[in-house]
Protein backbone atom coordinates (compact mmCIF):
# COMPACT_ATOMS: atom_id res chain seq x y z
CA UNK A 1 0.00 0.00 0.00
CA UNK A 2 1.48 3.37 -0.93
CA UNK A 3 1.97 5.74 1.51
CA UNK A 4 -0.89 8.19 -0.22
CA UNK A 5 -2.99 5.56 -0.35
CA UNK A 6 -2.61 4.67 3.58
CA UNK A 7 -3.37 8.05 4.87
CA UNK A 8 -5.59 11.31 3.95
CA UNK A 9 -3.76 14.19 3.68
CA UNK A 10 -3.41 16.44 6.61
CA UNK A 11 -6.32 18.56 4.74
CA UNK A 12 -9.14 18.12 7.01
CA UNK A 13 -9.44 21.45 9.19
CA UNK A 14 -11.09 20.01 12.36
CA UNK A 15 -13.12 23.86 12.91
CA UNK A 16 -15.37 22.55 9.62
CA UNK A 17 -14.95 19.14 9.08
CA UNK A 18 -16.19 16.80 11.78
CA UNK A 19 -17.61 13.25 11.17
CA UNK A 20 -19.78 11.20 13.75
CA UNK A 21 -19.83 7.93 15.07
CA UNK A 22 -22.75 6.74 16.08
CA UNK A 23 -22.16 4.50 19.06
CA UNK A 24 -21.63 6.92 21.64
CA UNK A 25 -23.26 10.64 21.94
CA UNK A 26 -20.38 13.56 22.13
CA UNK A 27 -18.96 13.93 18.64
CA UNK A 28 -15.84 11.95 17.92
CA UNK A 29 -13.66 12.45 14.84
CA UNK A 30 -14.71 9.71 12.78
CA UNK A 31 -14.11 7.52 9.22
CA UNK A 32 -16.30 5.62 7.87
CA UNK A 33 -13.74 1.71 7.67
CA UNK A 34 -15.54 -0.49 5.55
CA UNK A 35 -18.87 0.61 5.52
CA UNK A 36 -18.77 1.50 9.43
CA UNK A 37 -17.85 4.49 11.23
CA UNK A 38 -15.12 3.85 13.44
CA UNK A 39 -13.83 6.53 16.31
CA UNK A 40 -10.20 8.21 15.19
CA UNK A 41 -8.20 7.73 17.93
CA UNK A 42 -4.42 7.00 18.99
CA UNK A 43 -3.20 3.56 19.72
CA UNK A 44 0.18 4.18 21.03
CA UNK A 45 0.30 4.67 24.74
CA UNK A 46 2.16 8.17 24.39
CA UNK A 47 1.97 10.76 21.95
CA UNK A 48 4.83 12.54 21.62
CA UNK A 49 4.93 16.43 19.59
CA UNK A 50 7.26 18.82 18.29
CA UNK A 51 7.03 22.73 18.72
CA UNK A 52 7.83 24.60 15.90
CA UNK A 53 11.06 26.76 16.67
CA UNK A 54 8.88 30.22 16.07
CA UNK A 55 7.47 33.23 17.69
CA UNK A 56 5.17 35.61 17.13
CA UNK A 57 4.99 38.96 18.11
CA UNK A 58 4.27 39.15 22.02
CA UNK A 59 4.87 35.30 22.37
CA UNK A 60 8.34 33.72 21.86
CA UNK A 61 8.75 29.90 21.09
CA UNK A 62 9.36 28.92 24.47
CA UNK A 63 6.34 30.45 26.05
CA UNK A 64 4.09 29.12 23.13
CA UNK A 65 5.60 25.84 23.69
CA UNK A 66 5.48 26.36 27.48
CA UNK A 67 1.41 27.13 26.89
CA UNK A 68 0.76 23.97 24.59
CA UNK A 69 2.36 21.76 27.35
CA UNK A 70 0.25 23.21 30.03
CA UNK A 71 -2.47 22.94 27.55
CA UNK A 72 -1.49 18.66 26.94
CA UNK A 73 -1.08 18.54 30.61
CA UNK A 74 -4.29 19.28 31.46
CA UNK A 75 -5.87 16.75 29.07
CA UNK A 76 -3.15 14.33 30.97
CA UNK A 77 -4.52 14.45 34.26
CA UNK A 78 -7.81 13.25 33.41
CA UNK A 79 -7.95 10.76 35.57
CA UNK A 80 -11.06 8.43 33.81
CA UNK A 81 -8.74 8.50 30.96
CA UNK A 82 -5.75 7.25 29.65
CA UNK A 83 -3.69 10.26 27.84
CA UNK A 84 0.25 10.68 27.62
CA UNK A 85 1.24 13.60 25.81
CA UNK A 86 4.76 14.31 25.53
CA UNK A 87 6.70 16.80 24.29
CA UNK A 88 8.93 16.21 22.44
CA UNK A 89 11.10 19.45 21.36
CA UNK A 90 11.32 21.97 19.20
CA UNK A 91 11.46 21.47 15.20
CA UNK A 92 11.78 23.60 12.18
CA UNK A 93 9.25 21.90 10.47
CA UNK A 94 5.64 23.18 9.71
CA UNK A 95 2.51 22.25 11.09
CA UNK A 96 0.34 20.59 8.13
CA UNK A 97 3.37 19.54 6.53
CA UNK A 98 2.30 15.61 6.12
CA UNK A 99 5.95 14.08 7.92
CA UNK A 100 4.96 11.27 10.25
CA UNK A 101 5.94 14.13 12.55
CA UNK A 102 3.35 16.01 14.94
CA UNK A 103 4.09 19.78 14.49
CA UNK A 104 2.38 22.36 16.49
CA UNK A 105 3.41 25.80 15.84
CA UNK A 106 2.04 29.37 14.20
CA UNK A 107 1.76 30.27 10.68
CA UNK A 108 -0.04 33.22 8.74
CA UNK A 109 -3.56 32.64 7.03
CA UNK A 110 -4.72 35.73 6.36
CA UNK A 111 -7.28 33.92 4.48
CA UNK A 112 -8.93 32.21 7.25
CA UNK A 113 -9.97 35.61 9.00
CA UNK A 114 -12.47 33.58 11.26
CA UNK A 115 -10.21 30.36 12.14
CA UNK A 116 -8.08 31.25 15.03
CA UNK A 117 -6.21 27.58 15.03
CA UNK A 118 -7.09 24.36 12.92
CA UNK A 119 -6.59 20.80 13.79
CA UNK A 120 -5.35 18.40 11.30
CA UNK A 121 -5.12 14.34 11.00
CA UNK A 122 -3.26 11.88 9.12
CA UNK A 123 -4.85 8.41 9.94
CA UNK A 124 -5.35 4.92 8.75
CA UNK A 125 -7.72 4.45 6.48
CA UNK A 126 -8.42 0.50 7.11
CA UNK A 127 -8.50 1.37 11.10
CA UNK A 128 -9.30 4.93 12.08
CA UNK A 129 -5.86 4.47 13.98
CA UNK A 130 -4.40 8.43 14.12
CA UNK A 131 -0.51 8.40 13.03
CA UNK A 132 -0.08 12.29 12.56
CA UNK A 133 -1.84 15.01 14.12
CA UNK A 134 -0.53 18.90 13.33
CA UNK A 135 -2.06 21.96 14.88
CA UNK A 136 -1.48 25.62 13.84
CA UNK A 137 -2.22 29.00 15.44
CA UNK A 138 -3.27 31.76 12.91
CA UNK A 139 -0.44 34.26 13.53
CA UNK A 140 -3.05 37.08 11.28
CA UNK A 141 -4.50 37.33 15.17
CA UNK A 142 -2.91 38.76 18.25
CA UNK A 143 -1.76 36.02 20.84
CA UNK A 144 -0.68 35.98 24.59
CA UNK A 145 0.36 33.47 26.67
CA UNK A 146 0.08 35.80 29.90
CA UNK A 147 -1.57 33.92 32.92
CA UNK A 148 -4.45 35.77 33.37
CA UNK A 149 -4.81 36.75 29.97
CA UNK A 150 -4.45 39.79 27.94
CA UNK A 151 -7.21 42.37 26.70
CA UNK A 152 -7.53 42.13 22.75
CA UNK A 153 -5.17 38.87 22.47
CA UNK A 154 -6.61 35.12 22.06
CA UNK A 155 -5.18 32.67 24.92
CA UNK A 156 -2.46 30.47 23.65
CA UNK A 157 -3.23 27.76 26.59
CA UNK A 158 -7.25 28.32 25.69
CA UNK A 159 -6.99 27.25 22.12
CA UNK A 160 -4.42 24.98 22.60
CA UNK A 161 -6.71 23.03 25.34
CA UNK A 162 -9.38 22.89 22.67
CA UNK A 163 -7.17 21.75 19.63
CA UNK A 164 -5.62 18.81 21.71
CA UNK A 165 -9.06 17.90 22.25
CA UNK A 166 -9.23 17.96 18.85
CA UNK A 167 -5.34 16.09 18.73
CA UNK A 168 -7.42 13.57 20.75
CA UNK A 169 -10.16 13.10 18.24
CA UNK A 170 -12.78 14.80 19.98
CA UNK A 171 -15.32 16.42 18.12
CA UNK A 172 -17.03 19.83 18.62
CA UNK A 173 -19.44 20.12 21.58
CA UNK A 174 -22.58 21.66 20.89
CA UNK A 175 -23.25 23.05 25.07
CA UNK A 176 -23.30 26.54 24.83
CA UNK A 177 -25.41 29.44 23.56
CA UNK A 178 -25.11 31.97 20.86
CA UNK A 179 -27.57 34.22 19.42
CA UNK A 180 -27.29 35.55 15.78
CA UNK A 181 -26.35 38.86 14.78
CA UNK A 182 -26.22 40.07 11.28
CA UNK A 183 -24.30 36.89 9.37
CA UNK A 184 -22.47 36.13 12.58
CA UNK A 185 -23.18 34.93 16.19
CA UNK A 186 -22.27 36.43 19.60
CA UNK A 187 -21.54 33.80 21.88
CA UNK A 188 -23.00 33.96 25.31
CA UNK A 189 -22.17 31.17 26.90
CA UNK A 190 -20.05 27.82 26.94
CA UNK A 191 -19.60 24.56 29.05
CA UNK A 192 -17.25 22.99 27.23
CA UNK A 193 -13.49 23.38 25.83
CA UNK A 194 -15.13 21.74 23.04
CA UNK A 195 -17.40 24.21 22.11
CA UNK A 196 -16.64 25.16 19.04
CA UNK A 197 -16.86 28.86 19.18
CA UNK A 198 -16.74 30.08 22.73
CA UNK A 199 -13.42 32.08 22.48
CA UNK A 200 -13.18 35.55 23.29
CA UNK A 201 -9.88 37.66 22.99
CA UNK A 202 -8.83 38.53 26.81
CA UNK A 203 -10.09 35.37 28.32
CA UNK A 204 -8.84 32.71 29.97
CA UNK A 205 -11.76 30.11 30.55
CA UNK A 206 -11.31 27.64 28.38
CA UNK A 207 -7.92 26.42 30.19
CA UNK A 208 -9.92 24.37 32.40
CA UNK A 209 -11.66 21.16 30.84
CA UNK A 210 -15.62 20.78 32.05
CA UNK A 211 -17.62 17.16 32.56
CA UNK A 212 -18.49 17.36 29.03
CA UNK A 213 -14.66 17.18 28.07
CA UNK A 214 -13.79 15.09 30.45
CA UNK A 215 -16.66 12.65 29.31
CA UNK A 216 -15.93 12.74 25.87
CA UNK A 217 -12.05 11.63 25.88
CA UNK A 218 -12.71 9.17 29.12
CA UNK A 219 -15.24 8.05 26.31
CA UNK A 220 -12.24 7.60 23.71
CA UNK A 221 -9.28 6.33 26.12
CA UNK A 222 -10.86 4.91 29.07
CA UNK A 223 -8.88 4.20 31.84
CA UNK A 224 -9.87 1.17 33.65
CA UNK A 225 -12.33 1.89 36.32
CA UNK A 226 -13.95 4.39 34.10
CA UNK A 227 -16.72 1.95 32.87
CA UNK A 228 -17.41 0.70 36.53
CA UNK A 229 -18.02 4.51 37.35
CA UNK A 230 -19.63 5.91 35.20
CA UNK A 231 -22.87 4.66 33.43
CA UNK A 232 -24.96 6.11 30.41
CA UNK A 233 -28.64 7.51 28.74
CA UNK A 234 -29.72 5.96 26.02
CA UNK A 235 -32.88 7.07 24.12
CA UNK A 236 -34.26 8.88 21.76
CA UNK A 237 -36.27 11.94 20.35
CA UNK A 238 -39.07 12.49 18.34
CA UNK A 239 -41.03 14.62 17.16
CA UNK A 240 -44.91 13.31 15.75
CA UNK A 241 -43.17 9.90 16.67
CA UNK A 242 -40.99 10.31 13.84
CA UNK A 243 -37.06 10.14 15.12
CA UNK A 244 -34.93 13.25 14.85
CA UNK A 245 -31.15 13.10 13.67
CA UNK A 246 -29.20 15.86 14.61
CA UNK A 247 -30.79 17.19 18.44
CA UNK A 248 -28.34 18.17 20.65
CA UNK A 249 -29.31 16.42 23.84
CA UNK A 250 -28.16 17.18 27.43
CA UNK A 251 -27.59 15.40 30.78
CA UNK A 252 -27.71 17.26 33.76
CA UNK A 253 -26.88 15.80 36.95
CA UNK A 254 -29.20 17.01 39.80
CA UNK A 255 -26.77 15.79 42.24
CA UNK A 256 -23.42 17.00 41.07
CA UNK A 257 -24.33 20.15 38.92
CA UNK A 258 -22.21 18.80 35.62
CA UNK A 259 -23.62 19.16 32.28
CA UNK A 260 -22.97 16.64 29.50
CA UNK A 261 -23.93 16.60 25.75
CA UNK A 262 -24.71 14.96 23.01
CA UNK A 263 -26.42 14.26 19.64
CA UNK A 264 -29.00 11.92 18.20
CA UNK A 265 -26.57 9.99 16.03
CA UNK A 266 -28.73 7.57 14.44
CA UNK A 267 -31.65 8.14 12.03
CA UNK A 268 -34.13 6.81 14.18
CA UNK A 269 -33.05 9.77 16.69
CA UNK A 270 -30.99 7.15 18.74
CA UNK A 271 -28.83 8.81 21.05
CA UNK A 272 -26.71 7.32 23.84
CA UNK A 273 -24.76 9.98 26.26
CA UNK A 274 -21.78 7.86 27.82
CA UNK A 275 -19.44 8.73 30.78
CA UNK A 276 -22.05 10.22 33.18
CA UNK A 277 -21.29 10.61 37.29
CA UNK A 278 -24.01 7.68 38.74
CA UNK A 279 -27.57 9.86 39.55
CA UNK A 280 -30.53 11.48 39.09
CA UNK A 281 -30.60 13.38 35.95
CA UNK A 282 -32.67 16.14 34.06
CA UNK A 283 -32.56 15.31 30.22
CA UNK A 284 -33.07 18.11 27.85
CA UNK A 285 -33.33 18.17 23.87
CA UNK A 286 -33.17 21.20 21.51
CA UNK A 287 -32.21 21.41 17.74
CA UNK A 288 -28.83 21.90 17.29
CA UNK A 289 -29.07 26.13 16.55
CA UNK A 290 -26.12 27.45 18.23
CA UNK A 291 -23.19 26.43 15.87
CA UNK A 292 -23.19 26.34 12.35
CA UNK A 293 -23.69 22.66 11.47
CA UNK A 294 -20.74 21.94 9.38
CA UNK A 295 -18.96 22.59 12.67
CA UNK A 296 -20.74 19.39 14.11
CA UNK A 297 -21.49 17.51 11.03
CA UNK A 298 -19.64 16.96 8.15
CA UNK A 299 -21.90 14.96 4.55
CA UNK A 300 -24.66 14.37 6.95
CA UNK A 301 -27.35 17.30 7.88
CA UNK A 302 -29.57 17.52 10.20
CA UNK A 303 -32.99 17.25 8.66
CA UNK A 304 -35.21 18.92 11.60
CA UNK A 305 -34.09 22.07 13.67
CA UNK A 306 -37.61 23.44 13.79
CA UNK A 307 -38.37 21.71 17.10
CA UNK A 308 -38.59 23.53 20.38
CA UNK A 309 -36.37 22.81 23.69
CA UNK A 310 -37.82 20.59 25.77
CA UNK A 311 -37.24 18.86 28.75
CA UNK A 312 -37.99 14.93 29.39
CA UNK A 313 -40.72 14.57 31.28
CA UNK A 314 -39.21 11.67 33.99
CA UNK A 315 -35.66 11.66 36.12
CA UNK A 316 -33.35 9.53 34.47
CA UNK A 317 -31.46 7.48 36.96
CA UNK A 318 -27.54 6.84 35.36
CA UNK A 319 -26.38 3.69 37.39
CA UNK A 320 -22.55 3.22 37.78
CA UNK A 321 -21.42 0.67 35.47
CA UNK A 322 -24.65 0.38 33.29
CA UNK A 323 -27.12 2.81 31.55
CA UNK A 324 -30.66 4.10 32.09
CA UNK A 325 -33.94 2.87 30.36
CA UNK A 326 -34.43 4.28 27.36
CA UNK A 327 -36.17 6.97 27.25
CA UNK A 328 -38.35 8.35 24.91
CA UNK A 329 -38.22 12.12 24.33
CA UNK A 330 -40.99 14.42 22.33
CA UNK A 331 -40.40 17.27 21.37
CA UNK A 332 -43.08 19.74 20.27
CA UNK A 333 -43.21 22.02 17.41
CA UNK A 334 -41.67 25.58 17.41
CA UNK B 1 -63.74 -31.58 67.77
CA UNK B 2 -65.61 -29.65 64.44
CA UNK B 3 -63.00 -27.26 62.72
CA UNK B 4 -65.86 -24.55 63.29
CA UNK B 5 -65.92 -25.46 66.58
CA UNK B 6 -62.16 -24.80 67.31
CA UNK B 7 -62.19 -22.01 65.74
CA UNK B 8 -64.98 -20.26 68.46
CA UNK B 9 -62.54 -21.13 71.01
CA UNK B 10 -59.57 -19.90 69.39
CA UNK B 11 -61.66 -16.42 68.90
CA UNK B 12 -62.36 -16.98 72.87
CA UNK B 13 -59.25 -17.09 73.81
CA UNK B 14 -57.40 -14.22 71.82
CA UNK B 15 -60.58 -12.29 72.00
CA UNK B 16 -61.58 -12.82 75.41
CA UNK B 17 -64.24 -10.02 76.85
CA UNK B 18 -63.09 -7.26 78.49
CA UNK B 19 -65.65 -7.81 81.37
CA UNK B 20 -62.84 -9.41 83.53
CA UNK B 21 -59.92 -7.16 82.61
CA UNK B 22 -58.87 -5.48 85.74
CA UNK B 23 -57.96 -1.47 85.76
CA UNK B 24 -57.92 -0.89 82.01
CA UNK B 25 -54.27 -1.17 80.42
CA UNK B 26 -52.35 -2.25 83.97
CA UNK B 27 -52.38 -5.70 83.33
CA UNK B 28 -51.43 -5.16 79.86
CA UNK B 29 -48.62 -3.06 79.40
CA UNK B 30 -46.20 -4.96 82.33
CA UNK B 31 -42.63 -5.68 82.55
CA UNK B 32 -42.00 -8.50 79.64
CA UNK B 33 -45.20 -7.92 77.83
CA UNK B 34 -44.83 -8.39 73.64
CA UNK B 35 -46.44 -5.56 71.33
CA UNK B 36 -46.96 -5.79 67.40
CA UNK B 37 -47.79 -3.35 65.77
CA UNK B 38 -49.04 -2.99 61.72
CA UNK B 39 -50.45 0.20 60.45
CA UNK B 40 -50.19 2.86 58.18
CA UNK B 41 -48.64 6.05 57.93
CA UNK B 42 -48.66 9.25 55.76
CA UNK B 43 -45.14 11.13 55.60
CA UNK B 44 -45.77 15.03 54.76
CA UNK B 45 -43.06 16.19 51.80
CA UNK B 46 -40.22 17.11 52.09
CA UNK B 47 -38.09 20.22 49.68
CA UNK B 48 -34.75 18.73 48.49
CA UNK B 49 -33.59 22.08 47.47
CA UNK B 50 -32.91 23.74 44.35
CA UNK B 51 -30.30 23.22 41.77
CA UNK B 52 -29.04 25.51 38.58
CA UNK B 53 -27.41 24.27 35.26
CA UNK B 54 -24.84 27.08 34.39
CA UNK B 55 -23.20 27.92 31.50
CA UNK B 56 -19.86 30.01 31.79
CA UNK B 57 -20.38 33.10 30.33
CA UNK B 58 -17.95 33.73 27.80
CA UNK B 59 -16.22 36.90 28.42
CA UNK B 60 -14.17 36.78 31.18
CA UNK B 61 -15.27 38.13 34.48
CA UNK B 62 -19.30 37.60 33.41
CA UNK B 63 -21.31 35.60 35.85
CA UNK B 64 -22.40 32.08 35.08
CA UNK B 65 -25.14 32.20 32.72
CA UNK B 66 -28.04 30.32 33.87
CA UNK B 67 -29.43 27.26 31.65
CA UNK B 68 -32.33 25.94 33.22
CA UNK B 69 -33.24 25.72 37.07
CA UNK B 70 -34.91 23.14 39.15
CA UNK B 71 -36.28 23.18 42.56
CA UNK B 72 -37.16 19.28 43.83
CA UNK B 73 -39.07 17.37 46.60
CA UNK B 74 -40.46 14.26 47.62
CA UNK B 75 -43.82 14.47 47.65
CA UNK B 76 -46.41 13.21 50.79
CA UNK B 77 -46.84 9.38 50.67
CA UNK B 78 -49.06 7.10 52.37
CA UNK B 79 -47.37 4.03 53.61
CA UNK B 80 -46.77 0.80 55.99
CA UNK B 81 -44.97 -0.18 59.17
CA UNK B 82 -44.87 -3.06 61.96
CA UNK B 83 -42.53 -2.83 64.96
CA UNK B 84 -42.63 -5.05 67.83
CA UNK B 85 -41.89 -3.69 71.27
CA UNK B 86 -40.60 -5.65 74.67
CA UNK B 87 -42.01 -3.78 77.67
CA UNK B 88 -38.83 -3.39 80.37
CA UNK B 89 -41.35 -1.90 82.95
CA UNK B 90 -44.72 -0.85 82.92
CA UNK B 91 -43.88 2.85 81.84
CA UNK B 92 -40.87 1.82 79.44
CA UNK B 93 -40.37 -0.05 76.35
CA UNK B 94 -38.29 -0.60 73.14
CA UNK B 95 -39.11 -0.98 70.17
CA UNK B 96 -38.01 -2.40 66.81
CA UNK B 97 -39.67 -1.01 63.07
CA UNK B 98 -39.49 -1.56 59.81
CA UNK B 99 -41.10 1.23 57.49
CA UNK B 100 -42.35 0.85 54.01
CA UNK B 101 -43.11 3.64 51.40
CA UNK B 102 -43.21 4.76 47.95
CA UNK B 103 -43.03 8.69 47.90
CA UNK B 104 -43.03 10.58 44.60
CA UNK B 105 -39.64 12.81 43.80
CA UNK B 106 -40.23 15.86 41.84
CA UNK B 107 -38.18 18.42 40.13
CA UNK B 108 -39.64 20.93 38.46
CA UNK B 109 -38.07 22.36 35.63
CA UNK B 110 -38.14 25.82 35.22
CA UNK B 111 -36.69 29.32 33.32
CA UNK B 112 -35.01 27.43 30.48
CA UNK B 113 -32.65 29.98 28.35
CA UNK B 114 -34.29 28.80 25.02
CA UNK B 115 -37.93 29.28 26.55
CA UNK B 116 -38.62 25.34 26.74
CA UNK B 117 -41.72 25.20 28.48
CA UNK B 118 -41.62 23.83 32.47
CA UNK B 119 -41.77 20.63 32.89
CA UNK B 120 -42.18 18.37 36.25
CA UNK B 121 -39.65 15.30 36.31
CA UNK B 122 -40.86 12.28 38.64
CA UNK B 123 -39.58 9.55 39.63
CA UNK B 124 -40.51 6.80 41.96
CA UNK B 125 -38.44 6.44 45.25
CA UNK B 126 -39.17 2.95 47.50
CA UNK B 127 -38.27 3.48 50.87
CA UNK B 128 -37.39 1.38 53.75
CA UNK B 129 -36.74 2.74 57.25
CA UNK B 130 -35.20 0.16 60.14
CA UNK B 131 -35.70 1.76 63.20
CA UNK B 132 -34.93 1.49 67.13
CA UNK B 133 -37.05 3.64 69.65
CA UNK B 134 -37.40 3.84 73.17
CA UNK B 135 -41.30 4.30 73.81
CA UNK B 136 -42.37 6.21 77.50
CA UNK B 137 -45.48 5.23 78.61
CA UNK B 138 -47.16 8.57 80.48
CA UNK B 139 -49.54 5.94 82.75
CA UNK B 140 -50.33 9.08 84.83
CA UNK B 141 -52.02 10.40 82.05
CA UNK B 142 -54.18 7.39 81.21
CA UNK B 143 -57.95 8.59 80.11
CA UNK B 144 -60.50 6.67 79.25
CA UNK B 145 -61.25 2.70 79.89
CA UNK B 146 -57.57 1.98 78.44
CA UNK B 147 -56.02 5.29 76.51
CA UNK B 148 -52.42 5.10 77.57
CA UNK B 149 -50.74 8.76 75.53
CA UNK B 150 -46.60 8.02 75.33
CA UNK B 151 -44.03 9.68 73.70
CA UNK B 152 -41.22 8.15 71.94
CA UNK B 153 -37.66 9.02 70.29
CA UNK B 154 -34.84 6.78 68.37
CA UNK B 155 -33.41 6.21 65.08
CA UNK B 156 -32.46 3.99 62.09
CA UNK B 157 -31.50 3.00 58.76
CA UNK B 158 -32.85 4.46 55.57
CA UNK B 159 -32.76 2.87 52.79
CA UNK B 160 -33.70 4.34 49.49
CA UNK B 161 -33.77 2.42 45.79
CA UNK B 162 -34.98 5.00 42.70
CA UNK B 163 -37.67 3.57 41.06
CA UNK B 164 -36.28 0.40 38.62
CA UNK B 165 -34.13 -0.70 41.21
CA UNK B 166 -31.12 0.91 39.77
CA UNK B 167 -29.25 2.60 42.95
CA UNK B 168 -29.35 2.91 46.30
CA UNK B 169 -29.13 5.45 48.64
CA UNK B 170 -28.77 5.06 52.43
CA UNK B 171 -28.63 6.87 55.12
CA UNK B 172 -29.68 7.96 58.81
CA UNK B 173 -33.43 8.72 60.18
CA UNK B 174 -34.11 10.42 63.79
CA UNK B 175 -37.36 10.56 65.17
CA UNK B 176 -39.42 12.28 67.92
CA UNK B 177 -43.18 12.37 68.92
CA UNK B 178 -46.16 11.13 70.87
CA UNK B 179 -49.15 9.70 70.56
CA UNK B 180 -52.11 7.72 72.30
CA UNK B 181 -52.45 3.77 72.25
CA UNK B 182 -56.13 2.71 72.67
CA UNK B 183 -57.21 -0.90 73.85
CA UNK B 184 -60.49 -1.88 73.12
CA UNK B 185 -59.74 -5.23 74.40
CA UNK B 186 -58.15 -6.48 77.11
CA UNK B 187 -57.88 -9.77 79.17
CA UNK B 188 -55.55 -11.05 81.65
CA UNK B 189 -56.88 -15.05 80.78
CA UNK B 190 -55.79 -15.37 77.55
CA UNK B 191 -52.38 -15.31 75.58
CA UNK B 192 -53.52 -11.95 74.05
CA UNK B 193 -53.44 -9.28 76.93
CA UNK B 194 -54.60 -6.47 74.78
CA UNK B 195 -56.51 -5.46 71.43
CA UNK B 196 -56.35 -1.94 70.04
CA UNK B 197 -55.10 0.66 68.02
CA UNK B 198 -51.81 3.17 68.40
CA UNK B 199 -52.11 6.56 66.55
CA UNK B 200 -48.97 9.26 66.56
CA UNK B 201 -47.95 12.18 65.16
CA UNK B 202 -43.82 12.39 64.93
CA UNK B 203 -41.29 14.56 63.52
CA UNK B 204 -38.62 13.19 61.71
CA UNK B 205 -34.85 14.04 60.50
CA UNK B 206 -32.99 12.25 57.77
CA UNK B 207 -29.74 12.58 56.42
CA UNK B 208 -28.63 10.92 53.25
CA UNK B 209 -31.15 8.41 51.14
CA UNK B 210 -32.25 10.37 47.97
CA UNK B 211 -30.39 13.29 48.36
CA UNK B 212 -29.34 16.14 45.85
CA UNK B 213 -26.97 17.91 48.08
CA UNK B 214 -23.49 17.01 48.08
CA UNK B 215 -22.81 17.70 51.91
CA UNK B 216 -26.22 16.28 52.42
CA UNK B 217 -28.01 18.49 55.34
CA UNK B 218 -30.12 17.02 57.81
CA UNK B 219 -33.81 17.32 56.96
CA UNK B 220 -36.82 17.46 58.74
CA UNK B 221 -40.38 16.61 57.89
CA UNK B 222 -43.39 15.44 60.17
CA UNK B 223 -45.36 11.91 59.36
CA UNK B 224 -48.28 10.59 61.25
CA UNK B 225 -49.38 6.83 61.65
CA UNK B 226 -52.31 4.94 62.97
CA UNK B 227 -51.48 0.51 63.81
CA UNK B 228 -53.35 -2.11 65.08
CA UNK B 229 -51.90 -3.12 68.61
CA UNK B 230 -52.08 -6.42 69.86
CA UNK B 231 -50.32 -6.87 73.21
CA UNK B 232 -48.96 -10.82 74.37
Amino acid sequence: MSAAARRLAVTAAVMTAILSAPAHAYLKLGAVVEEETVALKWRAGTISYFVADEGVPNVSAAEFQAAVQRAFETWNAVETAETDFQFAGFTNLQPFDVDDVNTIGFRERQDLDRVLATTGFSYLVSTGELIEADIFFNSRFAWTTASAGQAGRYDVQSIATHEAGHFLGLGHSALGETVREGSGRRVIAGEAVMFPIAFAAGGTNERRLRADDIAGVSDIYSSSGFRRTTGSIQGRVSRSGRGIFGAHVVAFNLQTGELVGGFTLEDDGGFVIAGLSPGLHVVRAEPLDDGELESFFDGVTPEDLNFRATFHDRLVVVPAGGSSERIEISAGAQ
Amino acid sequence: MSRRAMLAMAALLLFASAAGAQSPGEEVFRRGAVEIDVGGLWNAGLPMGTARATLTGNQQGTPPVTFFETSSQVEPAAGYEGRVSVFLSRAFAVEGAFRYARPRLETSITGDFEDAPDVTATRDVSQYVFEINGVAHLNRLRFGGGGVPFVFGGGGYLRELYEGRQIAETGQVYQAGGGVKILFRQSSMTLLKGVGVRLDARLLMRRGGVELDDDEPLRTYGAAAGSLVLVF
